[in-house]
């Protein structure tokens, strides 16, 4: 095995996959690609509002897309400091859309050996709801899948 | 943040729809409500308008 | 970038509108306009599918063949794709779709007193053309060549509420003012107040409850744009609150109406009730017209709380502001002039201006009342005849026995055989509701009133454009509300703003029903 493609938003859910594709990359000596999606629905953010003047929604959006943007670089960073830690080489990428296309586009770019992500989050777990699409994945996907359950708190 | 998104919003002229680039992240804004470069220009535009309007009522309605 | 897209669109919907407007002026519609009850549009029809249709196929050649060049030429033509866009989706809505809706609706019998579904509903144009709007968003998308032109639907929201200006009286505007000056200040600080007070209870993170309060207080997702920043709201709090406020709004677009046919609210009423508890301004524009479809009264009503609640906004935004500086360490410090300049929405100036312009009398007499006026200017022919008069002082006596208060005002009308004062007028249809006279005495008091009320043309062509402009507008802000986001709604913003949201809702409706009258 030379490639892992690791979905992760460092989620509770995402976290148990980190661990297993870094083990599993530290074992089989392959390489760790980390895909960070931003959800699309970020782009119906400013839903319908038409009363703020432009400098206050240029303001806003501005101020969402840096937020976002410093989400990404904390996740990018932790996980590329556990990589380090557990002596695996991991690149990162990021990109905006829905996650499953993302995913999508990202596993036909990389070609790795397995993808690897977590469990869906559980009913009733706060969070976005951006789920994966998870029929629609291992329909189109042409890599192996590995799906990792959470480990028991 | 560039330094002309920064002037256009201390000038309170921003209205740039392009493709945005921020930390190396790309977004494409969802289309903003207006085609005008500033609120100002849309609001004489709407006033504008809205005085033609009521010339037209004002001319063409007995 | 050139904007404009090599797409026959354009040139279709042209083709459309003037099919529209060539088949409706020949007659060929003429059966499904019957069935439809859609004669009052025909005019329209004509008129609008000309106009469009030409517009239509001359720029829609010119995207087609023309050569296009990075430009205002270029930029500005590339939006009349998608102006035609929401108008075709609009107008196909007024003419056709909002009347069918009517007609299968009144088939299906009344099921709220006399009222058929689409009534209770108000599914009217308005509401339809906003529905619409969402759908395609929603489903295949705003295409692309229509993408540029969707964004004057802004620019149609914004002429609207500046022609509304000239429907309005000095009184009205004065007592209409203060009754959304107390409600909005009233409700808009409780419910900001209110939201801060439950996120200290819950102990909820300031930048959370900062960022809901804004969007339940004052104009839903504009307030929350505007304070996002300003406290440094995390993204998944941005991301519940406008999924929380999105589906708030859509859904009282379809309550408020449906609750206030249940209480029978009048236009004032209802008016001041969406502007008050409605959160997202779009919709309280929505709810309004689904009120009541034939007239804008309603509308005319909410958008001055609109006005109003646009005119809270900074005063809001500053408020959390310092409230967030004195809170969180860190946080920048404020620039009050900055923030007033910034967000102060100049379009309300044009408003006053064509309020201003429309009080000289150019449009209408100033003491116009609705778009109606008092004048007793009539010709010969306009008089009660001398029998008739006979007839009404015939029963004088009766009157002075049962409604003394009523006889100085009916022996003038005798006297001069027309009405000689407003006040008159205003005893005149008193003495009609008293029911104190006879039939065909009552039938000539109605005669005597219309002699002396004018309808001014004008205000009703103001009134036609007002309406076409908001429909314009509403599915153009259609198009922006996607369901993606509505699906973020959650989490604690959703549980605080739903018990705020219905407080500020059942409240401010417990306020107006008892203290708002239609006396405006």
């Amino acid at each position: 095995m030379r490639k892992i493609l690791l979905a992760s938003h460092g989620t509770p859910g995402a976290r148990a996959a980190e661990r297993a594709a870094l083990e599993m990359a530290a074992a089989e000596g392959a390489a760790v690609v980390h895909l960070y999606v931003v959800p699309e629905f970020w782009r119906g953010m400013r839903g319908d509002d038409w009363l703020n003047n432009a400098s206050t929604q240029e303001t806003f959006g501005n101020y969402v897309e840096g937020e976002l943007a410093r989400e990404a670089r904390e996740e990018v960073e932790r996980l590329a400091a556990d990589a380090r830690a557990a002596g695996v080489t991991l690149s990162s990428r990021a990109m905006f859309g829905a996650p499953v296309d993302c995913l999508l586009k990202a596993a036909d770019e990389e070609q790795p050996d397995v993808v690897v992500m977590g469990m869906p989050r559980p009913k009733g777990e706060s969070g976005y709801n951006s789920r994966m699409k998870l029929d629609l994945l291992v329909r189109e996907l042409k890599v192996r899948l590995l799906i990792v359950p959470r480990e028991p708190s | 943040m560039s330094e002309k998104q920064e002037k256009d919003i201390v000038e309170g002229d921003a209205q740039n729809i392009d493709i945005q680039e921020v930390d190396g992240f790309r977004f494409h804004r969802g289309s903003a409500l207006s085609i005008f470069g500033s609120d100002r220009r849309e609001d004489m535009m709407a006033l504008l308008l809205a005085l033609l309007i009521a010339l037209g009522v004002y001319l063409l309605v007995p | 970038m050139v904007y404009t897209h090599r797409h026959p669109a354009t040139l279709i919907m042209g083709a459309i509108f003037l099919l529209i407007g060539l088949a409706t002026g020949s007659g060929l519609l003429d059966g499904l306009i019957q069935y439809l009850h859609a004669q009052k549009y025909v005019g329209e029809m004509v008129w609008l599918g000309y106009i469009f249709g030409v517009a239509g196929i001359v720029v829609g050649a010119w995207h087609l063949w023309g050569t296009h060049e990075e430009g205002d030429l270029d930029y500005y033509l590339s939006t009349v794709a998608g102006a035609l866009f929401i108008l075709l989706v609009a107008l196909l809505i007024r003419w056709y779709v909002a009347p069918w809706v009517a007609v299968i609706s009144k088939a299906m019998g009344p099921v709220m007193g006399d009222k058929p579904i689409h009534k209770v509903l108000g599914l009217n144009y308005v509401v339809l053309g906003i529905l619409a709007g969402i759908l395609i968003t929603n489903t295949i998308g705003v295409p692309q060549w229509a993408r540029n032109g969707v964004r004057l639907s802004r620019l149609g929201l914004k002429t609207g509420v500046i022609l509304l200006g000239t429907l309005y009286s000095f009184a009205e505007l004065a007592q209409l003012g203060k009754l959304s000056v107390v409600l909005i200040g009233v409700f808009v600080l409780g419910s900001v107040g209110l939201v801060l007070l439950f996120g200290r209870l819950r102990g909820l993170p300031n930048t959370m409850t900062g960022v809901l309060s804004a969007g339940m207080g004052v104009c839903g997702v504009s307030a929350t744009v505007a304070a996002a920043p300003v406290v440094k709201a995390r993204p998944v709090d941005i991301a519940y609150t406008i999924g929380t406020i999105l589906i708030w709004g859509v859904g009282c677009m379809f309550l408020f109406p449906i609750i206030g046919h249940v209480l029978d609210m009048g236009h004032v009423q209802f008016g001041a009730w969406a502007g008050t508890g409605i959160l997202n301004s779009a919709q309280v524009a929505g709810a309004a017209l689904a009120y009541q479809p034939d007239g804008i009264e309603t509308l005319k009503v909410a958008e001055i709380f609109n006005i109003t609640r646009v005119l809270f906004l900074p005063i809001i935004v500053l408020w959390l502001a310092l409230w967030f500086v004195k809170r969180e360490e860190g946080a920048e410090k404020v620039n009050i002039g900055q923030v007033v300049i910034q967000k102060f929405p100049l379009f309300v100036l044009g408003f006053i201006l064509m309020f201003a312009l429309s009080s000289t009398g150019v449009f209408a007499p100033p003491q116009h009342y609705k778009g109606k006026y008092f004048d007793n200017n009539i010709p010969e022919s306009k008089l009660l005849k001398p029998e008739e008069a006979a007839v009404l002082k015939s029963e004088i006596d009766a009157v002075r026995a049962k409604k003394p208060e009523y006889v100085g005002a009916l022996e003038r009308l005798v006297e001069n055989r027309k009405i000689m004062s407003r006040e008159d007028d205003a005893m005149i249809r008193g003495l009609n509701n008293a029911k104190v006279m006879s039939k065909q005495a009552n039938k000539l008091l109605k005669k005597a009133h219309k002699a002396v009320r004018h309808t001014a043309k004008k205000i009703k062509k103001f009134r036609q454009w007002i309406t076409l402009l908001f429909a314009f507008g509403l599915t153009g802000l259609g198009m922006q509300i996607t369901i993606a986001a509505i699906r973020q709604a959650g989490g604690q913003p959703l549980v605080v703003g739903g018990i705020v949201g219905t407080l500020k809702a059942v409240l401010s409706l417990i306020v107006i029903i008892l203290f708002v009258h239609e006396t405006i």
